[in-house]
């Protein structure tokens, strides 16, 4: 998958689902699962045990699926990525070589920023997203809305506490997509192994994108002058 | 003592007291008293007058006591506390030049940061622990929770408006130990010399963590909406 592929297909679905859990098995699970509730993209977190093999196993098994590498923290691992085919790198906190690596191999990347200075510095590294983490206890969508106000160029994936009380407002209030873990992800679904309650809850996630991007497109239309 | 040993004695006790006080008298005073409520682990801000000489005298009076430098600028504020006899460095911002000389020293060191980007930048510098500071204001718990999820290697201090209702909070969202200011060593306490007052909240607080360390941390409920 290109580039400008993975960047439109995030776009598109609006979440990045975040498989962070202890064993390559369950990884491959939830990924699976996710899949199949309509989210076809993934990021597996180089905290999973086996996460380059994970990585692997998807990109040969589910063909249409974007599949990226999350908490990637230095190039070596990156490359590491890239060789077992993934479609994106993304990490926790601003990592410039990480980006500029990407860059270089022309794959998509999403650095994590906080603070504006963080977020203009993420972008000016021209990334394809920032990643604004973590947003849920630093403000939520009020603080994504501020963001927007001042970086309306910037593509921004809410991440960090997400759930299912605040998803569509993190989409009213500009943000392009939305990095979701545990409340896409639980544990205890996990280990219940629950994949149609995982598949139930990714439904639901894609329509709060979609009724949050339709309030917006309400939204705009109501404000645009009458002719 | 050595760095392992303080950076043990950190994680076993919890609490790091930080005395920021307006006089070196007071700083005394205030050490005292925690020490005597059971916190043996201070850290006197370099924002109090006569700081090194408080820390030396403490450092002399007391071998039980582990005396740090707070608020820590430069390697030069550092080496001049090292020689006050400070066994731990900390700041309130992230001063990587400080964790390099805390290094090199052999040291233990904790800088301030507060995003997961400072605090991986910490991390990668070769500290004993991230200072999360101010994390009351920046979300609390759930910071510190969201934090320590991603990065469940890191050590992590709480600290920045810690008070008896969220101590124990932090503890159980992931937190390593706990920074305590204002909230252990009232300003009014200080002024009235009131030793108990003080004992009493290092008491408090030292039960607030081992408390949430004992406990079994709540199971989050709901989340399954059938």
């Amino acid at each position: 998958m290109k580039r400008d592929e993975v960047r439109t297909r995030v776009l598109q679905i609006g979440i990045v689902p975040a498989v962070r859990v202890s064993s390559e098995h369950v990884a491959r699970f939830a990924a699976e699962a996710v899949a199949s509730g309509g989210i076809p993209i993934v990021e597996i977190e180089m905290t999973v045990p086996g996460a380059i093999s994970v990585i692997h196993y998807l990109v040969e098994n589910i063909p249409d699926m974007a599949v990226g590498a999350g908490s990637v923290y230095d190039t070596e691992t990156a490359r590491r990525c890239l060789g077992a085919g993934a479609n994106f790198l993304t990490t926790d906190g601003l990592d410039l070589s990480i980006v500029e690596f990407a860059n270089k191999e022309d794959i998509a990347v999403w650095p994590a920023a906080l603070t504006p200075t963080e977020v203009i510095t993420a972008w000016k590294a021209s990334p394809d997203f920032v990643k604004v983490f973590p947003c849920a206890p630093v403000g939520g969508d009020s603080y994504i809305r501020i963001l927007k106000k001042a970086f309306s160029h910037i593509p921004l994936i809410a991440a960090g506490g997400v759930n299912q009380l605040t998803a569509q407002k993190f989409i009213v209030a500009g943000a392009s997509a939305l990095g979701v873990g545990g409340d896409l992800i639980p544990e205890d679904a996990i280990r219940l192994k629950q994949a149609d309650r995982i598949r139930e809850l990714a439904y639901r996630f894609v329509r709060f994108v979609n009724d949050g991007r339709d309030h917006l497109a309400a939204l705009k239309k109501a404000s645009r002058p009458v002719e | 003592m050595k760095r392992e040993e303080v950076r043990n004695r950190i994680e076993e006790i919890g609490i790091v007291a930080a005395i920021r006080v307006d006089s070196g008298e007071n700083a005394l005073f205030a050490a005292e008293a925690v020490y005597q409520g059971g916190i043996p682990i201070v850290e006197i801000a370099l924002t109090v007058p006569g700081a090194a000489e408080a820390i030396s005298h403490l450092v002399q009076q007391n071998s039980q006591l582990i005396v740090g430098a707070g608020s820590v600028l430069n390697a030069e504020m550092a080496q001049t506390c090292l020689d006050a006899g400070a066994q731990f460095l900390t700041s309130d911002g992230l001063h990587l030049a400080l964790v390099e000389f805390a290094v090199r020293k052999g040291v233990v060191v904790f800088p301030g940061a507060l995003t997961p980007t400072e605090v991986i930048t910490a991390w990668e510098s070769g500290c004993d622990f991230v200072k999360v500071v101010p994390c009351a204001h920046i979300g609390g718990e759930s910071y510190i929770k969201s934090v320590h999820k991603m990065f469940p290697h890191i050590p992590l201090i709480a600290a920045g408006g810690v008070n008896q209702e969220t101590a124990s909070r932090y503890i159980l969202a992931g937190a390593a130990a706990l920074g305590i200011g204002g909230e252990l060593i009232p300003a009014g306490a200080i002024q009235r010399r009131e030793a108990d007052r003080i004992r009493e909240l290092s008491h408090r607080f030292a039960r607030f963590v081992k408390g949430a360390r004992e406990g079994k941390p709540p199971q989050r409920e709901g989340t399954y909406i059938g």
